[in-house]
């Protein structure tokens, strides 16, 4: 029994052989090599670094965000409570102001009636120095005798007692101005 | 040993899918990344502005307390001012009267007199205190003059010292 089969063996050339349009002198296409999926995975290998790159950026960003809004909310709170303060200032300083332009103006009321006493009081003053020395001429004119004179310098003592009376109510009316 | 052509195409398209995707949720996530952290900076410059605003006020509120103390202090020394002055006017009608009283005693005395010797008498006994009456009476006038000259003078220069406050 001939293990002659039928069929010639397969010709690796017949393919050729029997394509009238292929060039016999074009170079066989290599087979895919194995550096494409090489370079797929390190594709892929470089896209989750990027990722991981980009979640921890947005982590970053995310956490700086947070923490300058914490920081913006206490500022702004620093400042309203700092400007609230300085508006309760201001208001004490109107009022401190106030209390001031009152004792201001009450000081001028004493001190206007407190001028016009010492004017009187001048008066009185002179006043009453006049009296003393009218005292010391008649208590002079009766040492020497001369009554007359005594007489005449009583009625200048009560003519001036009047004026100094007189100067006495204007002292104490002004003082209950 | 190399895969089928077919396989291989097929795995090289699903790594090509595969990266694309995970690159664009990497790009994704790196732009809202930037995005947060531009957005932190102009934060973080509101923040310091605030804060810049709270120590100005801060200061501001120092500088006024100290200021509105200051003006309470004039406040009060003004007004003790006007109460010591008005106590002092007070004291000059006493002198008047003692003056009034020693000379109505010296008056009454001389009046009751019968002889120049006791008219004198009363003199020797009562003029002293007259005199030092009416002495002392021109002495609290003196006093009261000297005070309001100075209650004079705090309140002109209180009055001076309120342009300058103004113009600062």
């Amino acid at each position: 029994m001939s293990d002659q089969s039928p069929h010639p063996a397969p010709d690796p050339y017949a393919a050729q052989q029997t394509d009238p349009t292929q060039d016999p002198y074009s170079v066989p296409t290599s087979p895919p090599s194995a550096s494409v999926p090489v370079l797929g995975v390190v594709g892929l290998i470089g896209a989750v670094v990027l990722l991981l790159i980009g979640i921890a950026v947005f982590a970053l960003g995310t956490t700086s965000s947070s923490s300058a809004t914490s920081d913006l909310d206490d500022a702004q709170a620093a400042a309203d409570g700092a400007e609230a303060d300085l508006a309760a200032a201001e208001e004490q300083l109107a009022d401190a102001e106030a209390d001031l332009a009152k004792a201001a103006d009450d000081a001028a009321v004493e001190i206007g009636t407190t001028s016009d006493l010492v004017t009187v009081a001048d008066q009185l003053v002179e006043s009453d120095q006049r009296l003393l020395d009218l005292l010391e001429q008649q208590r002079a004119a009766v040492d020497a005798g001369d009554f007359a004179r005594a007489d005449a310098l009583t009625v200048q003592l009560e003519a001036e007692v009047d004026a100094s009376n007189a100067l006495y109510d204007q002292l104490f009316a002004t003082l209950s101005l | 040993v190399t895969a089928p052509a077919g396989t291989r195409r097929a795995s090289r398209r699903w790594l090509l899918i595969l990266s694309g995707a995970v690159a664009a949720v990497g790009l994704v996530f790196l732009v809202l990344g930037v995005l947060g952290l531009v957005r932190a900076a102009d934060t973080r410059d509101d923040a310091d502005t605030a804060q810049a605003r709270a120590d100005a006020a801060a200061s501001d509120t120092g500088a006024t307390s100290a200021e509105a103390e200051a003006v309470q202090d004039s406040a009060q020394e003004v007004g003790d001012l006007g109460v010591d002055l008005a106590a002092q006017a007070l004291a000059l009608p006493l002198t008047a009267s003692a003056v009034t009283q020693a000379f109505n005693t010296l008056g009454d005395c001389a009046a009751a007199a019968t002889s120049p010797q006791t008219f004198q008498g009363c003199f020797d006994q009562h003029a002293g205190a007259l005199a030092a009456a009416v002495e002392e009476e021109s002495s609290e006038v003196q006093r009261l003059r000297d005070a309001l000259t100075t209650a004079q003078e705090t309140i002109d220069a209180q009055h001076a010292g309120e342009p300058a406050e103004d113009e600062a």
